[in-house]
């Protein structure tokens, strides 16, 4: 069968009308089709969160969402989040706290913390750690990316 | 429904899809249609009922634990709700799939039953309310005929009830397909010192997520003591649980461990 739909979706601030196969996932349309390779294709099955993105403002696991799904929405990948060429201040406090080490898991982690962030500014410790339960990172740099995402909070407060 | 009809044997519901896209790339299943019933607007509220809750089946599992009114009526649910999966899994899976997908394991059940919850089943001849705990008949099966999950529907509460759920898993984290869940809501007489109605539910010891009806009879009318909440832990693991060995674990772990989490959940709510 080679039945295709049409849909519109903002990727990235940008509108585009796309034809999808009905079986292809959120993530093969980033990837593959868009050449949006930021984000990541791990377990295939929800487990990892390595293909988090950012879909009308709420984190998914972009492999368990069909493309046809996102018709009308707004998704957020890691390659929308700086502006103008200035890091977001997760990107930065990645880096300045060694958050990044294969790297692999960093999309995600950052997507999953900006939505966090997003929702609720005053995360503390305890809410991040239940945000990021669903990214996992075989490097197990994890106290590195808890304190990089507690201070971009911090920095998103205006605190610095 | 007519849509149903039509397609007959070859579709497959849609809500969140964070089981339905898993078991398609793995082959499980293989559909010729599948049908997005996540926009079908009646199915996607949250509303008070009398002292109660509708559910909509299409609410995803993250707003329901979040919402303040599922919150301040129903801890319990909001509890259970908040650990079902990661927090890109509470986004995507909804209520109705978690039920209608009728994993022994399910998060969500041992709550709804224990606050005995109904669900209604909307199909071409009509519809019918049917009690939660009438809703699954096996691993993954549930009474469902070629009808829709619509609602949830969780009745008024006692207000000195209390509700407690424990969730064991290998990582302690919400992403665990749980080994054993327990949900306890009991309720005390004014004086708090005897059992009035007591609703034990196990999850992951039995092919379908149940209440454990041995322990609950155990308690009833009996002072709330060490004595009666060891008894009823008893037969909780020993009558009620009827658990299997699986990758997960031991059908003795988990008669071991139903009785550990039942004594607890009842300790907890024996307090003051």
């Amino acid at each position: 069968m080679n039945i295709t739909h049409n849909i519109r979706v903002i990727i990235n601030g940008q509108t585009r009308e796309i034809s999808v196969a009905p079986n292809e996932t959120l993530q093969d349309l980033l990837r593959y089709r868009l050449g949006l390779v930021g984000t990541k294709s791990g377990c295939e099955t929800g487990d990892c969160g390595a293909c988090t993105v950012i879909v009308d403002g709420k984190a998914v696991n972009s492999c368990l969402v069909l493309a046809v799904e996102s018709n009308g929405s707004s998704v957020t990948t890691i390659e929308g989040i700086s502006s103008n060429g200035e890091l977001h201040p997760l990107q930065q406090a990645f880096i300045d706290h060694g958050a990044v080490q294969c790297g692999f898991c960093t999309p995600g982690m950052i997507l999953a913390a900006k939505s966090l962030l997003d929702e609720d500014p005053n995360a503390n410790e305890k809410d991040i750690r239940l945000a990021l339960a669903g990214n996992l990172c075989r490097c197990t740099g994890y106290v590195s990316i808890l304190k990089a995402v507690a201070a971009a909070g911090k920095t998103l407060r205006g605190g610095k | 429904m007519s849509l149903m009809e039509k397609l007959d044997g070859g579709v497959s519901l849609l809500a969140g899809g964070t089981d339905l896209l898993v078991a398609m790339k793995d082959g499980r299943l293989r559909h010729r249609t599948l049908v997005d019933i996540k926009h079908i607007s009646n199915l996607g509220a949250i509303r008070p009922e009398d002292a109660g809750l509708c559910l909509g089946a299409a609410v995803n599992t993250r707003t329901i634990a979040r919402s303040p009114l599922v919150k301040e009526r129903f801890p319990l649910l909001s509890q259970a709700l908040a650990v079902l999966g990661s927090m890109q899994i509470g986004n995507r899976a909804t209520i109705g799939g978690n039920l209608a997908n009728a994993s022994p394991a399910a998060d969500s059940a041992p709550a709804l039953l224990a606050l005995e919850a109904s669900v209604k089943l909307v199909g071409p001849q009509g519809e019918r309310l049917v009690p939660l705990e009438n809703f699954f008949s096996g691993p993954g099966k549930t009474v469902l005929e070629r009808e829709l999950l619509t609602e949830i529907h969780v009745p008024s509460a006692p207000d000195q009830g209390r509700g407690v759920f424990y969730k064991l898993g290998p990582r302690g984290a919400p992403e665990d397909i749980c080994i054993v869940s327990v949900a306890v809501f009991a309720v005390p007489d004014a004086s708090k010192r005897i059992w009035t109605d007591v609703r034990i539910a196990l999850g992951a010891v039995a092919p379908t997520p149940i209440r454990a009806r041995n322990a609950e009879k155990a308690l009833l009318g009996q002072l709330i003591e060490g004595r009666t909440v060891e008894d009823a832990a008893r037969l909780a693991a020993e009558k009620d649980a009827r658990p299997i060995s699986d990758i997960r674990g031991s059908a003795s772990y988990r008669r071991a461990m139903v009785k550990i989490l039942v004594a607890r959940a009842l300790e907890q709510l024996s307090e003051r």
